[in-house]
């Protein structure tokens, strides 16, 4: 097997394996879209990843093993951080997880030399074979992506003041946003709170202006005690199916845990996406986060797809041997 | 039902022990090379209170031990907290949920004191602990394998494998000179850092010792006169409760670059399963990183297969820092 930059010559046949891929996925995960299983349609998404990040394409003489695509970014809580995302990843008919293996092998180099010691693969749940093999270059868990039907929300309510927030909450708003990122920091999720950036708080409030976003907050003692952020799937993506609304940002003080607030409003938002005219809703949360988990799961969410992390210790950029 | 998460101390020695015993035995259900021994109760409180020294946190539910967890907190070329296959267990009956609660309770502290790279090691056959570790954010970081002492499979090089004592230091440091600098290539990747000169001539030392005892085998694979390769055997690991009985350990085992693939190493490995044998052990155990992608061919290809493994999570260190107080 030969391992090559990925380039844009690649691309079609990336897009036919992306596409078998995908039907593979599908035929798991019969929701997901139908469009992807077609290569025309996922050339668009590889022609748009390519300049983002790094990618390595495998060869053997049949053609394209397989290929591996990063999106860089800087902007994630201020570290350089790697993803592969779903359709930054496939593999050809009879090639397994070690082509995975390989494949990382050739890519991880470029992404340290750019000071990426974040790296993260978006997998398909159902996908055994490729997250054992990410499992097995010590990828752990870090995400679920996550989705469930319209169907009514059971679960214990609380005599709730739930109201919807515009621009003039948003420093409200913006505080539960805070106590979201200060929960993050706590055992056993330890995610560092970054939020310094002014530029977050402006885009708050333009999300709280924008028509077809809702933000559903709970009210108790005349304060606001909880918020859940639902708003259109920004494009069509691989890991969610049409007529899917997007759950943001979900967070509850912690007395206001426990007491039916987010099962109201979770209420809330499955009957706003009844009202909107969707089908599914999907979001993401930590898998350590141990609240979080057992509230989405307990209301039928099931997970679609996974983000696993690894971090690399930043000591190898200078401690790799050849400096001896 | 009341869940308390308490420091571990002492006082829970001996449930711990009881509930240790209960993994254990279900864990050789699955693989009945793992020792017996460790089914007893009072064998196991007794690992627990040589292993179970650095802090943790023992699961009580309604006043009744439910699980434990305690990591030893180890400085060396970082900080790093391990548990070690005694250092955690749940009761049978209990969720394996609980391995999430108690780390959550226990991993505080470790990372309050700067202890941010966390090692849990686990039975590879306990599916239920790994999914949930897996699901805490480690990833898989080394495997434990073990086989019997027959001869491997695979073509032998013609090389000279010799038994070396302490007169061949230098050829010995050469070859794991060569296995550090791999282990810092993709995608192993490990930094290789180099201790003080102080350190270093300790190290050096207490290896001269260790070749020149004969608990120990060094055996040195020679290509025209030159080092190509390099095994070392040992007694196991004490208190390692996924050690096999009569095992003897295979801790490193490497062949240059050059002189790879040409059965360099299964010449070693067969070296090395005779002197075993001629030793009155009967298996042979062997660690290996999961991402190095020669080793994961290599062992199992000579029979040899997973015990246990080791995973591994790295905190984000500016944990320490933020953590959203001035947000």
């Amino acid at each position: 097997m030969e391992i090559i930059p990925f380039a844009a010559e690649h691309i079609p046949a990336a897009a036919a394996l992306l596409a078998r891929r995908h039907a593979a996925d599908r035929g798991r995960e019969p929701a997901l879209p139908e469009r992807f299983e077609d290569p025309e349609e996922c050339i668009p998404f590889l022609q748009d990843l390519l300049p983002k990040g790094c990618g390595v394409a495998a060869f053997r003489r049949q053609g394209l093993a397989g290929y591996l695509i990063t999106v860089n970014d800087a902007a994630h809580h201020a570290q350089r951080r790697a993803l592969i995302p779903l359709e930054g990843h496939a593999i050809a008919a009879g090639e397994d997880g070690e082509t995975y293996r390989e494949m990382y092998a050739a890519l991880a180099p470029a992404l340290l030399r750019l000071g990426i010691f974040d790296h993260q693969v978006l997998l398909p749940v159902s996908d055994r074979n490729a997250v054992e093999a990410w499992f097995s270059l010590t990828f752990g868990e870090r995400m679920h992506v996550a989705g469930r039907g319209l169907e009514s929300v059971k679960g214990e309510l609380a005599d709730v003041d739930i109201r919807l927030a515009g621009p003039e909450q948003v420093e409200e708003v913006w505080g539960l946003f805070a106590g979201l990122g200060r929960y993050n920091t706590t055992p056993p999720l330890f995610v560092p709170d970054i939020y310094e950036d002014e530029a977050w708080r402006k885009e708050l409030e333009e999300d709280l202006r924008r028509p077809e976003n809702a933000f559903w907050t709970a009210y108790e003692d005349g304060e606001m005690a909880a918020v859940m952020y639902i708003r259109p799937t920004a494009r069509m993506v691989f890991d969610r199916p049409p007529g899917t609304a997007n759950l943001s940002i979900a967070f509850a003080r912690k007395k206001a845990r426990h007491g039916g607030f987010g099962t109201a409003l979770l209420r809330r938002c499955v009957a706003w996406a009844r009202d909107n005219g969707y089908q599914r809703i999907a979001l993401d949360y930590f898998t350590y986060n141990l609240l979080g988990a057992r509230f989405w799961q307990g209301h039928g969410f099931r997970p679609v797809a996974t983000i696993l992390q690894r971090r690399i210790d930043p000591r190898i950029a200078w401690a790799d041997g050849t400096n001896e | 039902m009341n869940l308390q998460f308490v420091p571990f101390g002492r006082e829970h020695y001996e449930a711990a022990g009881a509930v240790l015993a209960d993994m254990h035995r279900l864990n050789r259900k699955r693989e009945p090379r793992l020792a017996e021994r460790y089914e007893e109760a009072t064998v196991a409180r007794e690992v627990i209170a040589k292993t179970c020294t650095g802090p943790g946190v023992a699961a009580l539910r309604n006043g009744r031990l439910a699980g434990y967890l305690v990591a030893l907190l180890e400085v060396d070329m970082e900080r790093v907290a391990v548990v070690l296959p005694s250092g955690a267990a749940i009761d049978p009956g209990e969720d394996p949920e609980l391995y999430r609660q108690m780390y959550a309770a226990a991993a505080e502290r470790w990372v309050r004191n700067g202890y941010f790279a966390h090692y849990v090691h686990v039975a590879s056959s306990d599916r239920d602990a790994i999914r949930a570790w897996f699901s805490l954010g480690f990833g898989r970081y080394s495997i434990y394998n073990w086989r019997d002492l027959s001869r491997a499979p695979g073509l032998e090089a013609e090389v000279e494998v010799r038994r070396v004592g302490a007169d061949a230091f230098d050829d010995e440091e050469k070859l794991r000179s060569g296995l550090r600098r791999y282990n810092a290539t993709s995608p192993i990747l490990h930094p290789l850092v180099h201790p003080s000169r102080g350190q270093i001539d300790a190290i050096f030392e207490a290896e001269r010792q260790q070749m020149a005892d004969d608990k120990y085998a060094y055996f040195i694979a020679y290509r025209a006169d030159e080092p190509a390769g390099l095994m070392i055997l040992e007694p196991p690991r004490p208190d390692y409760v996924l050690t096999p009985d009569r095992s003897v350990y295979l801790h490193i085992a490497f062949v240059e670059d050059a002189a790879r693939s040409g059965g360099v190493g299964a010449a070693l490995v067969n070296r090395g399963l005779a002197w075993a044998r001629e030793e009155g052990y009967e298996l042979c155990t062997v660690g290996y990183f999961s991402p190095n992608l020669l080793a994961a061919r290599f062992w199992p290809s000579k029979g040899f297969r997973p015990l246990g493994y080791c995973l591994e999570r790295r905190i984000d260190e500016r944990i320490a820092w933020a953590r959203g107080e001035d947000a």
